[in-house]
């Protein structure tokens, strides 16, 4: 119960209180109903006024809350207009109490018959499905797939193109998925993950040539997973894919590189306690000089990493995985490799404070030989410069170790 | 989606709705009447937010720089004086004044100019200033 029910139940134990609470209340759903279905419907006050047989100031009367005046007669032409029943009902003041904590425009919203579910297979109304356009028609297919856990193969027809709405061609099918899920539901994109989850961890690797169809849903559902960035939920998946990967030829392309929606989904839904992991492998992939994209891996990585709320151990992290295949350090090489990464990351994501900030942190916290050619080799590359305010700290430091040391 | 209200402290440590509402003197019916009239209005500008109680004339103004009136019916015609915020970026409504509308003037007429310099008040201190709003009749009861 809400401290808004809590304190209703208490004062509308008051008469005086309750009845003119109600009063108001009912003023005011009057006019912002009105005012509700006729936007929904798309209409303005004249052309509503018109239908009606009044003046445009007639409706715009009727849409004020301080009105008072309203009969049911012209209620009734006015609703009949909207396409909607009026309803005149007795109703209790216990049931005043939910309505004055549910009142929001889209409880007042109403569709009209062509747009009522009652008429079209049976299905109840509900107005958060009553949004129009074509991102209500996608909502109206989402929200109950996801509710009644639909059918995994939807998701699969959704991510390859099928049955979106028309509008809109140039529309990633994930973008579709995610502003349908708008106004932001956690349950509900929490829902989205898991099932996005189950699509990745059984539909997508079934096939070891697969077509272009395949091939577009995959890539499709790893966008979907990049920008949802649920950890708990999606990481599993995604770092089984990264790991199938190897087994099985990667759809699109013969390597996953840093922008390929694999790779961005497994940075961004990345458990911190498995990163170290991921970041043993990349490093261990760049002692070997097995792969020329390397920097771009650590800029992912520096990326995945950074967004702990702590600035890992970068220094360790890497010397363990070189102690643990017995690799010696490259240290011109893994400055720059890092100086290379910390410069990708520092430009990719400007507005991210807590991201600069732990890159920082790693920067300047790195063993005094390396610190030093990294972060010149990071100012080095950053087109433009690096501000001196936040310039002189890391030098600062870094000449702070070298001295300790 | 709710938004914050909150109520300014007079300098005496005041809330300052509560000391005007007490002012009116009415019978405890009238009085509960009222209460039940502004928190209703309250809660819907908190639960729907000021565009949609603009459009409906529940909120009227800005009657002076960045004060607002909110509208309210009951046994008088009560107007509770309050601003956005006014903290930058806060979601939130202050309540700064209140007055009672009498043939198209307000009671007490320095009402709005009360309510601005209050305003400013909540700017420059707004932890000593305002305290959250939790139901307007509370204190009457």
């Amino acid at each position: 119960m809400t401290d808004l029910e809590k304190r209703l139940i208490e004062r509308f134990r008051d008469r005086a209180y309750r009845e003119s609470y109600a009063e108001g209340f009912l003023n005011s759903w009057i006019a912002q109903q009105l005012t509700a279905v006729r936007h929904q419907r798309g209409k303005t006050q004249l052309q509503l006024a018109k239908e009606v047989g009044t003046k445009q100031s007639g409706i715009s009367r009727l849409e004020r809350e301080d009105y008072g005046r309203w009969n049911f007669a012209t209620l009734q032409k006015v609703a009949f207009a909207l396409d909607c029943r009026l309803k005149v009902s007795l109703e209790t003041f216990g049931s005043l109490v939910s309505e004055a904590a549910d009142l929001s425009e889209a409880s007042l919203r109403r569709p009209s018959i062509e747009q009522d579910p009652v008429f079209h297979g049976g299905v109840p109304w509900d107005p958060e499905l009553a949004e129009p356009g074509p991102v209500g028609e996608m909502r109206r297919k989402l929200i109950p797939w996801l509710r009644n856990e639909g059918p995994l193969e939807k998701l699969g027809d959704w991510m390859q193109g099928f049955d979106l709405p028309l509008a809109g061609d140039d529309t990633e099918p994930s973008e579709w998925l995610l502003q349908a899920l708008l106004p932001a539901d956690g349950q509900l994109e929490d829902a989205l993950a898991a099932r996005v989850a189950e699509f990745i961890q059984k539909a997508f690797w079934t096939r070891a040539d697969p077509g272009k169809r395949q091939v577009r849903s995959v890539r499709n559902v790893f966008a979907l997973a990049e920008v949802l960035r649920k950890p708990v939920v999606l990481g599993q998946a995604v770092w089984t894919a990264y790991g199938q990967r190897a087994d099985l030829p990667f759809p699109g392309s013969d390597e996953p590189g840093p922008e390929h929606p694999l790779i961005r989904a497994l940075t961004y839904n990345q458990p911190a306690e498995e990163f170290p992991d991921l970041w043993s492998l990349w490093a261990s992939r760049f002692l070997e000089e097995r792969d020329k994209r390397m920097p771009d891996y650590v800029g992912a990585g520096l990326v995945g990493l950074s967004r702990l709320q702590e600035a890992p151990n970068v220094f360790g992290i890497v010397q363990g995985a070189s102690q643990a295949k017995r690799w010696s350090l490259d240290l011109p090489k893994i400055s720059a490799t890092l100086g290379s990464g910390f410069s990708r990351v520092w430009a990719e994501f400007p507005d991210e404070q807590v991201l600069k900030k732990n890159v920082i942190v790693m920067a300047a916290n790195l063993p005094d030989g390396w610190s030093v050619p990294i972060i010149k080799g990071w100012f080095e590359s950053i087109p433009g410069g690096i501000p001196p305010e936040l310039r002189d700290p890391i030098v600062e430091n870094a000449e702070k170790l070298a001295l300790t040391a | 989606m709710e938004r914050r209200i909150w109520n300014f402290i007079g300098a005496g440590g005041h809330d300052v709705m509560l000391e005007w509402a007490d002012a009116l003197h009415l019978d405890p019916g009238v009085r509960a009447k009222l209460d039940g009239a502004l928190e209703g209005a309250l809660d819907r500008l908190r639960r729907q937010g000021f565009d949609i109680l603009l459009h409906t004339n529940a909120v009227a103004g800005p009657i002076m720089n960045d004060i607002y009136a909110l509208r309210v019916n009951g046994p008088v015609a009560a107007r509770v004086l309050f601003c956005r915020g006014p903290l930058p970026g806060e979601d939130a409504f202050t309540l700064l004044a209140g007055a009672v509308e009498q043939g198209r003037k307000l009671s007490p007429a320095d009402a709005p100019e009360n309510a601005a310099r209050n305003r400013e008040l909540a700017l420059k201190e707004p932890a000593h200033r305002r305290k959250l709003y939790d139901g307007f009749g509370k204190a009457a009861d």
